[in-house]
């Protein structure tokens, strides 16, 4: 039974709350760099290092609590979607987002869109030739024509 | 009284009240679609209404169609879909998703319309009758009540974030580090922002929003099984709706008090208004613990306020001629293109002009009500789409959204970034509102606090010693203790 992927992870808060305290870290860090020598006492800095500083508490005591019954954990889903693992598909659907945003600006919203629709469908397993050609027509001219024709919003 | 009459005399005339109408149904549409925001909604239309060439009142009225409609118009995406539509919709979907997952999006949307329309109502009443007064008590707000209103309204975290408080607060304080993000307030210095012009402006709140709300739940959803035993959505209107939600009518006059008041308040919005007013009705709440998985009050708080800040956030403009938000500036502008002078001497010098608008806004939250029980039944049939066709409409919406706020594709990145994080915390039970909260008050909390500072003699202890701030800080402390004194005493259990 597979999981989502960060649920593969026996107490994922304790690798969670680590990432945050090396974060609030970072940060306090980063800060040092705001301040110059015309800087008051409360300055450009003041706010980053403060919640660095409260980040960081809050996240260590989330981590003593990832050992206790303090922190609520979910339960995830297992399924399989188009023969792939929940992880596996989340991180394909990202990928996808990713290819989508890295193309529109070079082949257009039209294009993109209608090539991006049909795979989504496909990948959630409509294999219907017709409906995927023409529900992702249909979506993306009614999108096109609210936007760019009625309120005149550009798209790319 | 004769002012009043000929308002009404005025808005109800032809133009006026086809224009409201227009106004109201494209403010819904606006609104119901994630990434356009009444501001944006109002700021295209205005150059149609000059075009028009009708008179000033007309076109403000609908300028004001438009306002009441979208606002509105943002609670049906995020009952039907979890996204809210506008930023203002986004306490309202703390509960109005939860109804629709348990198949009463029909009940949901009732609630949410009939509380739009009295929050919206009262404040046009307010403002008809008591925007002087109220006006001169938003005076007395400046940058430490606005702190004291920001950490008060921070410290909500505890009563959004259901059984995670630790979590939920960590959340917070992450969402308070990603506002920090571009030019700091005061002295304009790049912060965090890598040379990267970009990043100058901060993180833009509604990609964030549509990454943290729309990307990730389209995410969990696509990898959830389909339910067999999900209640099917009913969509059904009957006045039993109507009744259930009278029954809250103290919550909805409370609400809708909170929303005209912070309305009134320049640069705190709808928003603001709708987490606030969420918060007391929790704090009133005879089970509190039911607010975030379906409550009707939850909805009719987030919704009486964020409509009720509609009418507040024009009183200040009126009275003042300082905008209450985003939106309001933009009708001041079209106040003045028009030859208008807002401020005091616009109730003197204007009366003919002043009391339509107020009639306007009276009739723009009645065709509201009618308008909205038509269009949200239509717009709920959502609910009913096969979710694997529906997944892929709200990615794209989501992503062109995204994009619209600026014509940025920067911004889509920061959707996506968001929607990833989103479906991160959705899994580990982490409560993604938080940092919505956060990225709306942290910029308002460091600006105020930094304002409060300078002041002549300033120390930390302003914030105690001006009664208004003083009051706001020690119910902040009240609030954050008992959240934690309650997470403490009644642990949740594992589940796995």
């Amino acid at each position: 039974m597979s999981q989502p992927f960060i649920s593969r992870f026996y107490r994922t808060d304790v690798i969670i709350s680590i990432v945050l305290i090396a974060l609030a870290a970072w940060v306090y860090w980063y800060a040092g760099f705001l301040i110059t020598e015309n800087s008051k006492p409360i300055s450009a800095h003041t706010f980053p290092r403060a919640l660095a500083v409260m980040l960081g508490s809050s996240s260590l005591l989330l981590l003593l609590l990832s050992f206790s019954q303090h922190v609520e954990t979910p339960s995830v889903s297992s399924h399989r979607i188009s023969g792939l693992s929940p992880n596996l598909f989340v991180i394909l659907m990202l990928i996808t987002l990713v290819v989508y945003t890295v193309l529109l600006p070079i082949s257009g919203y039209i294009i993109t869109s209608l090539i991006m629709i049909v795979l989504w469908l496909w990948l959630l397993g409509k294999r219907h030739i017709g409906e995927l050609i023409g529900f992702s027509v249909g979506v993306v001219m009614f999108v096109y024509v609210l936007f760019q024709s009625i309120l005149n919003v550009p798209l790319p | 009284m004769e002012n009043i009459l000929h308002g009404f005399a005025v808005a109800f005339q032809l133009m006026p009240l086809m224009l409201v109408i227009i106004g109201v149904l494209l403010g819904i549409l606006l609104g119901a679609m994630p990434g356009l925001t009444a501001t944006m909604g109002v700021t295209l239309l205005l150059p149609f209404t000059l075009q028009l060439n009708v008179s000033p009142e007309a076109g403000m009225a609908m300028l004001i169609g438009i306002y009441i409609g979208a606002i509105y118009g943002g609670s049906i995406s995020a009952v039907l879909i979890c996204t809210p539509g506008t930023p203002a919709a986004a306490a309202t979907l703390l509960d109005g998703y939860p109804m629709t997952k348990n198949g009463e999006a029909g009940r949901a949307i009732t609630l949410s319309t009939c509380s739009s329309f009295a929050g919206g109502l009262t404040s046009a009443l307010i403002l008809m009758f008591l925007s002087p007064q109220l006006s001169t008590f938003a005076l007395k707000f400046s940058s430490p009540e606005y702190f004291a209103l920001a950490v008060f309204g921070l410290s909500m975290i505890v009563s959004i974030s259901g059984n995670n408080v630790i979590k939920g607060i960590v959340a917070g304080i992450f969402g308070l580090l990603l506002a920090t993000v571009g030019l700091d307030p005061i002295q304009g210095v790049p912060r965090f922002s890598f040379d990267q012009p970009e990043l100058f402006e901060g993180i833009g709140f509604i990609p964030a929003l549509i990454g943290l709300f729309a990307i990730s739940q389209v995410l969990y959803e696509m990898v959830q099984p389909q339910s067999g035993n999900r209640p099917p959505p009913s969509l059904a209107f009957s006045f039993t709706q109507v009744k259930e939600w009278f029954q809250y009518k103290f919550t909805w006059i409370r609400s809708a008090l909170i929303g005209t008041f912070i309305g009134s308040l320049p640069g705190a919005g709808c928003d603001i208004a709708a987490f606030v007013s969420y918060n007391e009705a929790k704090r009133f709440s005879k089970n509190p613990e039911k607010l975030g998985n379906g409550a009707p009050e939850g909805i009719i708080a987030a919704e009486a306020a964020n409509n009720g800040a509609t009418g507040g956030a024009m009183i200040p403009m009126l009275t003042l001629g300082v905008p209450g938000d985003a939106v309001t500036a933009v009708m001041l502008g079209a106040l003045t293109v028009q030859g208008l002078e807002p401020g005091p001497l616009l109730f003197r010098d204007h009366p003919e002009t002043v009391y339509p608008i107020f009639a306007s806004l009276i009739i723009a939250n009645f065709v509201m009500i009618t308008g909205g029980f038509f269009t949200a039944r239509m717009l709920s049939r959502v609910v009913l789409i096969d979710k694997k066709l529906l997944m892929p409409i709200i990615l794209l919406l989501s992503i062109v959204g995204a994009y619209a706020i600026r014509f940025s594709m920067f911004d889509v990145w920061v959707a996506i970034f968001m929607g990833a994080v989103g479906y991160v915390m959705k899994i580990r039970s982490f409560p993604t509102s938080p940092i919505v909260l956060a990225l709306i008050l942290g910029p308002m909390a460091e600006s105020n606090f930094r304002r409060a500072m300078l002041l002549p003699d300033a120390e930390l202890s302003i914030f105690f010693t001006r009664p208004i701030a003083c009051t706001m800080m020690i119910l902040s402390i009240i609030t954050l203790s008992a959240g934690l004194w309650s997470t403490f005493h009644n642990p949740p259990q594992k589940n796995n």
